[in-house]
């Protein structure tokens, strides 16, 4: 990346080397003014219509864009303490009015161009609300309530004026003026001008004297025109090209948010914390400057750099600052919009000191001053103009330190007072606005966006900061990554509140899984324990055909810490295998027959399993090889053991199964656990599902995914009834919803994508019997967000478990409850801890972070697992000593996942650490994407990929399945959408498809989500369109089919075409022709050509001159309808 | 705790379990260094060819004839 000038190669680096602090900051001050000798500024004469400033036309134009919006009212109120004479401050307010022309200013609009147009001079309504006879605590909400109607109303800037002013009278000699001005006619500058010019003109009428104040020579529309005349690109191409190069590859700063982006929309709605640094603090950065030869102002960016680096996890960012704009001497004592903003980079690789940070920044700041003369709105157009596709957003967060107090004033028995007055808005995701207080003292506001942030987590920030610059200044030589953004207590506290109570006893003493059911079948022995294929069979009758397949198995060799194979379809026999395996005291390993043969091949090599439990079928097929021995259940090879139980062998610290993982990242691998920590998660899970022995629950999950852990061992340990599908019933959510509703199932778990495809199917059976569902659990996968309402519709007052948790950790740490009722949302959190588990979220050097601050998730506690199965290194690199263990020597499973903790300690999952979604440079959240389109009526469930093409570019894609037979068009989603998100979030293509691919684990496979845009490999060639007809079919086919290239002897169905998109093929060519082509036309032809023919026949049939249209339509829509040529 | 050109030792619990702990930070309570210290991949190498039985060592002692 491009880094700001190191010190040695900029000329105005050096300069502030052997001065004292006031003078670097006169200097600093003076760089930030400066700019190279131009031309000077002229008188202009004034015409009715004056050319607008650059910042005056980007604020005009953002009013047109969004009419009405408060973000650009600047707000002051001004305490009056002591007699006031509001006639003379009426009159002053007048003459200040009629000094400055920007104070009459307001804009036309010629062309979508915006005038100045300076109106003559006039009085000044001052109307007074009268507060002196309220109680105190009506005349406070009064108080209050005339502030926020001040802040609340916004500007007309066409017919203005966009100053207003009123006067509170909260005592006989206590008043309080509220001055409220549009942001396009003033800035933090011209406060203190018109503050001082006021003083000047009250002085004048407090003592008889007409309150006039001398004209100035030169007023804001001369600086407008000077700057139109000399901001040309010729002058500015060489600091463009600063910019230019400063910001290429600048990703935006991205801060996590308590809400997502897209909800928030443009909303510009803000609030205020205060923050202060008392007047040692202050001093303690006045010094660290010192000693870098840096500003106060300085310092405090590079604190706000740390903070917002470890915050947003970028070590490049983009921060707004400003500076006054008042380069010429004679703006100083005008009013008007002369601030501008400079996008800052700054870069925190390395991990620099935070005395090194503070160079770095001096370094950029000094650069950036050196090319301030571009207004900001031309740097955004400029890096804009780089980049394929997108703004990126260059200033979301602003950091600002005025250079001097603003005045407190005393006047004939008058204390006149600025008091800050909290916006209702801001223009920024953030906004640090300080100001020196004369005491010594740093103080303001930290503003914030309050559609992306909660008021308790910007205060949690703001003690952060205030703690980081603490320990910043007091040892600067600290490498930032060690600058605490908590205190050691809060740490404490938060590793305590937030990890999760934790009973280290607990994986000893809770059981394994066979006591856990044995237990149940001495309590009940007639019980229900399982039903499959309308048979049930009775907690007596599956221990016994467990003992005795246990016996067998013990005759074979099984025992403790050894693994075997089990490799059936869904049936009675699969519970009674994991069963027996563990009575004989070993380990299961599931080897699911409907997973592909090679995967099976290398489970089962790289388990090195000896013995496999399976049926004659799949052992004649051989995908279990020649090196495992079988025994085959359909044989009923245990017929003649025992049935009482063989002796225990095995406890709570012996292997309890190894389970596959998917192997999303790299190969396979079997993740192993234990009995007690097993046990544990069952236990915790209770306190959600709370299982009672009349509840039956769907045992669907492939026993390869650890879902089905729960479904089948917390079943049995609550004494209820599993409820199996077989294996057809399991694929086919037809008969899986009769199933679920023959049988009366209450509870259910799985991965999302299977209940997604219930509930749809649901939707379309009205005479479906009412479900007995009461819990669901999902886990494995995002919940789509449609889902839990579609869900509570289905089955009024079910609950809603998300589960989150890996196989390497007991398969399941964490639980929330789903708001079933509440709007959709993209990504459901992950909750809190499962009893005993402990979840931390850790910093690079192992140190516990803020909440909202996202790091890599850890998971202790009862959670770890035995680890890899022979997998030595893999384990002890994944499995890490426990800092914060309650007991000693206990691990720490590193997830891989990114995850913050809310607030109130609940962790939110965001993606895997090596799985950013992000397309130049700005982050995608597909959940975001995905809730959006699920809003759309036709829309079934939606999932939104990133996908490449052929050329190696991303695309955003999304694949969907509709409800009814009309799919919308790719055209009507993206207008749908384009409503609702910012347009780099708008998919690229769109695939209907008819159900969802799912792995056979249940989880939806993206694998297998692709992007279908090429033409595909056809047997016949490519024939490019002849003639206008043609080209507008071949156009409206590569619309449908969503494929770049149509030639006109492509079948409509080699093309990926199907009925639906038929239907819609022939109502864009309705609407385009005006002819009524009947949809058995197209597909009895199948081909462009014929179908061009086709309508030739119906078009004349009908008066319509189709070959006319067509040519029309080309002319009028140009190259935009013009099929893509065929690569040469 | 990543792939980062730091150096790692290895370290050891009451279990026999084995792990690695970046230099320069305290090792946690409950775990002792042994081996070798060094890149990353050196130290899981070492693990690799030492930690031979994964079950813990509470595990093995139960399992162990009388």
């Amino acid at each position: 990346m491009i880094v700001p000038g190191a010190p040695s190669e900029n000329p105005s680096a050096d300069v502030f080397a052997g001065l004292s602090e006031q003078q670097r900051i006169l200097l600093a001050m003076e760089l930030s003014k400066q700019v190279a000798a131009g031309p000077r500024i002229r008188r202009t004469p004034r015409s009715e219509l004056l050319p607008a400033s650059f910042a005056q036309q980007r604020l005009w134009f953002l009013e047109q864009r969004d009419p009405g919006t408060l973000a650009y009212l600047m707000p002051i109120a001004v305490r009056l303490r002591g007699p006031l004479d509001v006639a003379g401050l009426q009159a002053s307010l007048a003459a200040v009015v009629n000094r400055h022309e920007s104070l009459r200013t307001t804009f036309t609009d010629v062309g979508g161009v915006a005038y100045q147009r300076v109106g003559p001079a006039r009085g000044v309504p001052l109307p007074v609300t009268d507060l002196t006879g309220l109680a105190p605590d009506v005349a406070e909400t009064a108080l209050a309530q005339a502030q926020r109607a001040e802040t609340g109303t916004p500007f007309d800037l066409a017919t203005g004026p966009l100053l207003r002013t009123r006067l509170l009278r909260i005592a006989a000699e206590d008043h309080l003026l509220l001055i409220t001005m549009h942001h396009i006619i003033s800035d933090g500058w011209s406060l203190g001008v018109l503050l001082q010019d006021l003083i000047q003109a009250y002085q004048l009428a407090v003592s008889g004297q007409s309150p006039v104040l001398p004209a100035l020579p030169l007023d804001y529309p001369d600086y407008a025109a000077w700057q139109r005349e000399h901001l040309d690109a010729a002058r500015l191409e060489p600091s463009l090209r600063y910019w230019r190069t400063q910001l290429a590859g600048a990703s935006a700063l991205e801060l996590p948010t308590d809400r997502p982006r897209s909800a928030a929309g443009s909303s510009w709605a803000g609030a205020a914390v205060p923050l202060a640094l008392p007047a040692e603090l202050a001093e303690a950065l006045r010094r660290c400057g010192t000693a870098e030869q840096a500003t106060p102002y300085m310092v405090l960016l590079a604190a706000a750099a740390v903070l917002l680096g470890r915050w947003s996890g970028q070590q490049d960012l983009v921060l707004g600052i400003p500076v006054a704009g008042r380069e010429q001497l004679e703006t100083e004592s005008m009013i008007g919009c002369f601030v501008n903003t400079l996008p800052l980079r700054l870069d925190l690789a390395g991990d620099p000191s935070f005395a090194e940070l503070i160079r770095r920044v001096r370094a950029a700041c000094l650069a950036a001053y050196e090319h301030q003369e571009v207004p900001f709105e031309l740097i955004v157009r400029e890096v804009r103009a780089d980049r394929s596709a997108g703004p990126v957003p260059l200033a979301q967060v602003m950091v600002a330190l005025r250079s001097v107090p603003m005045p407190r004033l005393e006047l004939a028995g008058l204390s006149v007072e600025l008091v800050e007055r909290e916006s209702a808005s801001t223009k920024f995701d953030l906004c640090l606005d300080l100001a020196p207080e004369p005491d010594g003292a740093i103080g303001g506001l930290l503003e914030f966006n309050t559609g992306l942030f909660d008021a308790s987590s910007i205060q949690g920030k703001r003690d952060s900061f205030l703690l980081l610059i603490e320990a910043a200044t007091a040892d600067p030589q600290l490498p930032i990554s060690r600058l605490p953004l908590l205190t050691d207590s809060a740490q404490r506290q938060l590793v305590e509140a937030f990890a999760g109570p934790s009973d280290p006893a607990a994986t000893l003493t809770a059981g394994t899984l066979r006591s856990l059911f044995e237990d149940r079948v001495d309590a009940d022995p007639d019980a229900p324990a399982l039903i499959f294929g309308g048979v049930s069979t009775s907690y007596a009758e599956l221990d016994a055909r467990a003992n005795r397949l246990a016996h067998l198995l013990r005759e074979r060799g099984v025992g403790p810490e050894q693994i075997v194979g089990v490799c059936l379809p869904r049936s009675v026999d699969t519970v009674v295998a994991l069963l027996a395996i563990h009575k004989a005291g070993g380990a299961y390993l599931p080897l699911d027959p409907n997973y592909p043969p090679a995967r099976l091949a290398l489970m089962v090599t790289d388990s090195a399993v000896r013995l496999v439990l399976t049926e004659s079928a799949i052992e004649a097929s051989g995908v279990l090889g020649t090196e495992v021995s079988t025994v085959c259940l359909d044989r009923r090879p245990a017929a003649d053991s025992p049935a009482v139980r063989p002796p225990v062998t095995a406890g709570p610290r012996n292997l309890c199964y190894v389970i596959y993982t998917s192997g999303s990242t790299g190969t396979p691998k079997g993740a192993g656990d234990e009995h007690g920590g097993v046990a544990n998660t069952l236990h915790g899970l209770q306190a959600a599902y709370d299982l009672r022995p009349g509840d039956r629950m769907l045992a669907i999950s492939s026993l390869n995914y650890d879902m089905s852990v729960y479904e089948i061992f917390a079943t049995l340990a609550a004494g209820a009834c599993i409820v199996l599908p077989d294996d057809v019933q399991a694929a086919d959510p037809e008969l899986l919803l009769d199933l679920v509703a023959g049988t009366g199932v209450t509870t259910w778990s799985s991965a999302p994508a299977i209940l997604d495809q219930l509930v749809n199917h649901a939707r379309g059976r009205p005479d479906l019997p009412r479900l007995a569902l009461r819990l669901v659990g999902l886990a494995g996968d995002r919940i789509p967000p449609a889902l839990p309402g579609r869900l509570a519709d289905l089955v009024p007052g079910v609950r809603l478990m998300n589960l989150a948790g890996m196989t390497e950790v007991s398969y399941c740490s964490m639980f929330y409850e789903v708001d079933t009722a509440g709007p959709p949302v993209s990504s459901v959190p992950w909750g809190r801890p499962v009893t005993n588990h402990r979840l931390l979220i850790l910093d690079d050097h192992g140190v516990p972070v803020a909440p909202g601050v996202p790091r890599p998730l850890y998971i202790g506690g009862a959670g770890p697992g035995r680890g890899y199965w022979r997998r030595p290194a893999l384990t002890a690199e994944r499995f890490v000593p426990d800092p914060y263990a309650v007991v000693p020597g206990q691990r720490l499973y590193a997830t891989g996942d990114h995850a913050r903790f809310r607030s109130d300690g609940v962790v939110e999952f965001l993606g895997r650490l090596d799985h950013q979604i992000k397309i130049r440079g700005l982050r995608i959240e597909p959940g975001e994407i995905e809730v959006a389109l699920a809003a759309h009526p036709a829309v079934a469930e939606a999932v939104v990929t990133v996908q490449r093409d052929r050329n190696d570019r991303q695309r955003l894609v999304s694949h969907l399945t509709v409800h009814g037979a009309s799919a919308p068009t790719t055209s009507e989603l993206r207008d749908f959408l384009a409503g609702q998100l910012p347009p780099h979030m708008v998919p690229d293509a769109f695939v209907v498809l008819e159900r969802f691919p799912l792995l056979p684990s249940g989880k939806l496979d993206r694998s297998a989500l692709t992007l279908p845009v090429e033409r595909p490999a056809l047997s016949s060639g490519y024939r490019a369109p002849d003639g206008d007809l043609e080209f507008v079919l071949c156009a409206i086919w590569s619309d449908v089919l969503d494929v770049e290239q149509v030639g006109v002897a492509d079948d409509f169905f080699d093309l990926g075409g199907h009925s639906l998109l038929a239907t819609r093929v022939v109502s864009q060519i309705r609407e385009v022709f005006q002819v009524n082509l009947p949809i058995a036309d197209l597909l009895g032809t199948g081909t462009v050509a014929e179908l061009g023919e086709r309508l030739r026949v119906v078009g004349s049939q009908e008066g319509v001159d189709v070959d006319l249209v067509a040519e029309l339509v080309r002319q009028v829509t140009g190259s935009a309808i013009q099929p893509a040529q065929p690569a040469q | 705790m990543d792939s980062d050109g730091n150096n790692y030792r290895v370290v050891v619990n009451d279990e026999e379990q084995y792990s690695i702990w970046r230099v320069g930070l305290d090792i946690p309570p409950g775990w002792r260094p042994v081996g070798p210290t060094g890149a990353k991949q050196d130290c899981l190498d070492y693990i690799d060819q030492n930690w031979t039985d994964m079950r813990p060592a509470s595990v093995r002692r139960a399992m162990q004839p009388d």
